[in-house]
């Protein structure tokens, strides 16, 4: 059973870029120090859950950078005892947690935890000192905050790499890679394939045919592979996707896709009847490769490449899907993500969708008009963030909330000045962890 | 009871150094959250790294001195009398009969006990019946039988169980296997329990009892005008004699209503903690704490007026914790009897401040539950010196099942997850794992900002940090009045701006941040500049209220929302939308629980995007386990 781990930095690579910061170990911005400490003193320790390591540590530099500031008012009182508190707090946290760790009723000596956990015992015995007795020298506590932060540094921050790398190893990106791999590879195989059956003409024969089939079947072997289907799916879409196997790498603006659309129709219209997810994975895909797409020009190849083949695959999916009524809703998403992100190639999709169908027209028109009309004035700030993750699939927006959509693009559009917007309702169940904006 | 009282005496006296008995074994085996599995060596296990990773901020100390009364599962057992031998009626015997449903009829004689652990009704047919303290008689027809009593259980539709699937804490505490027919099952020993329920009998002693029927005879007879504390350590078993006084209270047809004043931020009996509170109760208080939340619209625990010193305890602002008292307590109809939950904190300033609390709340009867200082006692009995003392023998400790962070979380995560009932309605619990719940998005700048700003109560966090401290963390949302906000965000020019709206003042402390206090950070949030001395006035009692706690799911600094998840409903969010409303920031407790559920409840992570902040995955082979590789600070050079 994976155990999980609550801890005050949002990602690893936090932890680890303060960690540099804090020892040195980057570039040295001047204030990079500073900063890391302000950042754990006065964030990370709100948040709860500070190890006490990266706490002491902080505190430890806080008074090194209290000591070399240029301040002039500093009296020699004020350094010894910033120096002291910082240092015996570090000690004093470690003996007790020590302390409560080994449970016993009778909790044994500050000098005996300090001994079983290896720390020099003479930090124990300054902290003594500090408490009890006078204040130490400026001289003493400046020698024994850097042996602190040395033994800090063994016993916590030179232990994290090995940590991180464990969360690599658990979290199953290896075998990700190994099976991205593996996609990589049938696609090749698979585009070589088909190339060579049109250059020597053989495209229709038999031979050719169970080619295909069979590639078709390693995809689908991939696709089954393990319990964990929709990832695979996921990531067979982002390989094909992401990686411009769909489009030409000659290709120029304006020029048709039929070539392509060809050469892939084979394989994806056979995934498409046996995969239940791939449809909606598919379209998702290339919704954001369209959507990230939107700030750039409408020049773009690329973009009119997935524009026409989110156009395509709608169509595929229509023809294809034997999964009852996921074609209607994929092309409500499609429109929806049009509306959200207007720019040319999102335009042009949208009017052909609305063009094709006449519930859609009655739906969306007003919206999808609305939009359009926004982006092409500059008041509109075109968004990629907020909508990468939208909802939690396309499928899933039902009839009702379709008009409550229509209803606040209009207000969040146009009522600027009379509707109070304080407080809304988001529209849709997030579908992603707490912390991450959808 | 005296087996019990020596266990608790040895465990607190004990000088020996020896190995932990297995009960105080227990007791430190849930320093190990519940949602990590245990590592066996972990108590022996004594190296500097392991101690490295813990937070040092007082929770380590939970399982060593700060374990506070949480009976988890005493309400499942009902009262016994100290003379009566535990005797369930067993099945096959006459005793007990099988109706339809799975319901039980139960005829139980003079002083006898019946045991059933989970989640049911409890009706008394015929004759008279107690638990918990309370007395329960047959609404229709309130004879007596000589010869015992007939009580009906029967099964509920319980939403309560949803919460299982989110979070580990709440399993292992209502009946094992899930029969979808009974919510309950009888308990024949309570030795026996197979699902390892620490249940204990729940023990009145004669002097309780006595106590507690003076307490109501001096309730009837000076006209209700009884405001009485309970004063006492942690674990001295102040809330189940809260929870007893309450229910014998309530049981008296003369009454039938009282009001709860909830003074203990750290384990609050109806609501999440940090919050001080007045509730209106109606209905005997039977379940543990997170059973039972209070709301405006809840019938039986009906929530009047709140405050939040968004703090497990008072430490950083007594005076603060004071005023918010004296405040709610202006709002008791005297007419109805109070009950005051004090927290358990008695020496120190802990001490002084309930010297203030008593003559603040004029509390005309004290309980003194023993063991208390007698300086404690003394100080008391000057200070208040028309009250009445009562005084309780040591009671026998209970064996909590979790700590009382752990019991805070899941109170507040039974808070969330709660959802306000219609008036006649059972509370309903949403099993909707929170991250899946819809947000509200709220503006934090700009004309029409839903928040007027932030406040921090305690230490303030630095500005360029704001943002990243309250991601994901718990606030207090607070209503103030109108004017009192005009005066207070902007008091150099509140004369100017008094007779405009509402929404201009906000307006122009947004155009001119100069006049006013409120600053904004780089990402626009709004905050309260700390005064010279370093800290933040806490916002005026008299003039707000803490309307409910809310999870900041989110910041989106590009639109400047806040996504926030609170347990309003749509309703009470329109009236509260257009009013002058501020996040108080504290210390509360890390919303753990909220991080986790939608793991607990898919199982694995699913999706490729697996990103998931705060929140790291250890195998069974953690950090101890691992070989380390880099043992000398490497050079610049060395790192990627």
């Amino acid at each position: 059973m994976p155990r999980y781990t609550i801890h005050p930095w949002r990602t690893h690579t936090d932890l680890l870029t303060v960690r540099d910061q804090l020892y040195h170990l980057d570039t040295p911005a001047p204030d990079a120090r500073r900063y890391a400490v302000d950042r754990i003193l006065s964030c990370w320790k709100f948040r709860g859950n500070l190890p006490h390591a990266v706490e002491s540590t902080a505190l430890l530099i806080d008074a090194q950078l209290h000591h070399q500031s240029q301040n002039s008012e500093r009296s020699d009182f004020a350094l010894r005892a910033v120096y002291t508190a910082a240092f015996t707090r570090f000690v004093t946290g470690f003996c007790d947690i020590g302390r409560s760790r080994e449970g016993l009723l009778q909790p044994s000596s500050m000098l005996d935890v300090a001994k079983r956990i290896g720390m020099p015992v003479h930090f124990v015995g300054l902290r003594h000192e500090a408490v009890h007795e006078e204040l130490p020298s400026l001289g003493r506590l400046v020698g024994a905050v850097d042996e602190g932060l040395r033994w800090l540094w063994e016993v916590y921050w030179s232990r994290l790499e090995v940590s991180a790398l464990n969360d690599v190893e658990s979290n199953g990106r290896v075998d990700d890679g190994e099976l991205k791999d593996e996609v990589r590879r049938v696609l090749k195989a698979f585009r070589s394939s088909r190339r060579d059956a049109f250059r020597t003409n053989r495209q229709r024969e038999a031979e050719h045919q169970s080619e295909v089939e069979a590639f078709a079947q390693a995809c689908g072997r991939i696709l089954d592979g393990d319990s964990r289907d929709r990832q695979d799916v996921e990531m067979f879409a982002t390989v094909l996707v992401d990686e411009r196997f769909l489009v030409p790498s000659s290709r120029s603006l304006g020029d048709s896709m039929d070539g392509a659309f060809t050469l892939w129709d084979p394989l994806l219209s056979r995934l498409i009847q046996s995969q239940r997810r791939f449809p909606a994975t598919l379209v998702e895909r290339l919704h954001t490769q369209l959507t990230e797409s939107t700030v750039q020009s409408s020049k773009d190849v690329a973009s009119e490449a997935f524009a026409l083949w989110l156009l395509h695959a709608l169509e595929l999916a229509n023809t294809y899907a034997t999964h009852g009524s996921t074609d209607a809703s994929l092309q409500a998403a499609t429109l929806r993500v049009c509306c959200l992100y207007p720019g040319s190639w999102t335009k042009m999709v949208g009017q052909r969708l609305l063009e094709g169908d006449a519930e859609l027209m009655a739906d969306y028109q007003a919206l999808f008009e609305a939009s359009v009309l926004v982006a092409n004035s500059e008041t509109m700030e075109v968004d990629t963030e907020v909508g990468t993750a939208h909802d939690g699939g396309p499928s899933e927006l039902p009839f009702s909330t379709r008009d409550e959509l229509v209803a606040v693009r209009y207000s969040a559009l146009h009522d600027h000045s009379t509707a109070a917007v304080g407080w809304r309702r988001a529209l849709f169940a997030p579908s992603v962890p707490i912390g991450i904006v959808a | 009871m005296a087996p019990k009282r020596n266990a608790h005496e040895a465990f607190g006296n004990m000088i020996s150094q020896k190995p932990l008995s297995a009960f105080a074994a227990a007791r430190l085996a849930k320093h190990v959250p519940a949602y990590q599995a245990p590592l066996e060596d972990r108590a022996l296990s004594l190296d500097a790294t392991s101690l490295a990773q813990v937070p040092y901020d007082g929770t380590h100390e939970d399982t060593t001195s700060d374990v506070e009364s949480q009976p988890v599962d005493s309400v499942l057992t009902p009262m016994l009398k100290p003379t009566t031998i535990v005797r369930s009626p067993t099945h096959g015997k006459g005793a007990v009969e099988e109706g339809p449903d799975g319901r039980l009829t139960i005829t139980l004689r003079n002083n006898e006990t019946a045991a059933y652990v989970g989640e049911y009704d409890l009706r008394v047919l015929e004759g008279i019946a107690t638990i918990y303290g309370a007395v329960l008689t047959p609404t229709s027809s309130p004879r007596r039988r000589r010869d015992g009593t007939v009580v009906q259980i029967s099964h509920v539709e319980s939403t309560m169980r949803a919460l299982d699937k989110l979070s580990p804490l709440f399993r292992n505490i209502w009946r094992k296997e899930d029969d979808p027919t009974r919510t309950f099952q009888p308990l024949q020993n309570p030795a026996d329990d197979e699902s390892q329920h620490s249940l204990l009998p729940l023990e009145v002693d004669q002097r309780t009892e006595m106590v507690l029927s003076r307490l109501a005879t001096e309730v009837e007879s000076t006209a209700r005008l009884t405001r009485i504390m309970a004063v006492g350590a942690k674990s001295s078993g102040k809330s189940t004699f809260n929870r007893i006084l309450c229910n014998a209270l309530i049981s008296k047809p003369s009454l039938r209503k009282l009001l709860y004043l909830d003074l203990d931020p750290g384990q609050a009996e109806f609501g999440p903690s940090g919050q001080l509170s007045l509730v209106e109760v109606t209905a005997p208080i039977l379940g543990p704490p997170f059973t039972h939340p209070a709301c405006a619209r809840s019938p039986r625990y009906r929530l009047l007026r709140a405050h939040t010193i968004a703090a497990t305890s008072f430490k950083d602002d007594p005076a603060h914790y004071v005023a918010c008292a004296t405040e709610l307590v202006q709002h008791a109809d005297r007419q109805y009897p109070l009950v005051v939950n004090s927290c358990g904190w008695v020496s120190g300033l802990g001490a002084s401040v309930l010297q203030d609390l008593t003559q603040a709340l004029s509390i005309t009867q004290v309980v003194l539950l023993e063991p208390l200082d007698a300086g404690l006692t003394a100080a008391l009995q000057t200070s208040c010196s028309d009250a009445t003392f009562h005084r309780l023998s040591r009671q026998p400790v209970r064996p909590t099942a979790r700590t009382p962070a752990e019991s805070r979380s899941m109170q507040t995560m039974a808070y969330f997850h709660h959802r306000a009932a219609k008036p006649t309605s059972e509370p309903r619990w949403s099993s909707k794992a929170i991250s899946n719940r819809p947000p509200w998005l709220v503006s934090y700048d700009g004309p029409h900002a839903g928040i007027q700003a932030i406040i921090s109560y305690g230490t303030q966090p630095h500005p360029d940090f704001l943002a990243e401290t309250l991601d994901g963390s718990l606030v207090a949302l607070v209503r103030l009045d109108a004017q009192y906000q005009r005066e207070v965000f902007n008091p150099s020019h509140h004369t100017a701006t008094l007779e405009s709206s509402t929404d201009d003042s906000s307006e122009s402390a947004t155009a001119t941040p100069s006049p006013g206090l409120i600053k904004r950070t780089k990402d626009g949030l709004p905050y309260i500049r700390p005064t010279p001395t370093g800290a933040t006035a806490p916002l005026d009692p008299r003039f707000s209220e803490c309307v409910s706690l809310a999870l900041v799911r989110g910041i989106d600094t590009q639109n400047k929302f806040l996504q926030l998840v609170t347990p309003l409903s749509e309703s009470q969010v329109a009236v509260l939308m257009d009013q002058p409303l501020v996040i108080v920031r504290g210390s509360f407790d890390a919303p753990e629980w909220a991080y986790l559920e939608d793991l607990h409840l898919n199982g694995r992570e699913s999706g490729v995007k697996s990103e998931r902040p705060w929140v790291s995955r250890t195998e069974a082979v953690g950090i101890e386990g691992a070989v380390w590789r880099l043992r000398h600070p490497p050079l610049a050079s060395d790192m990627r």
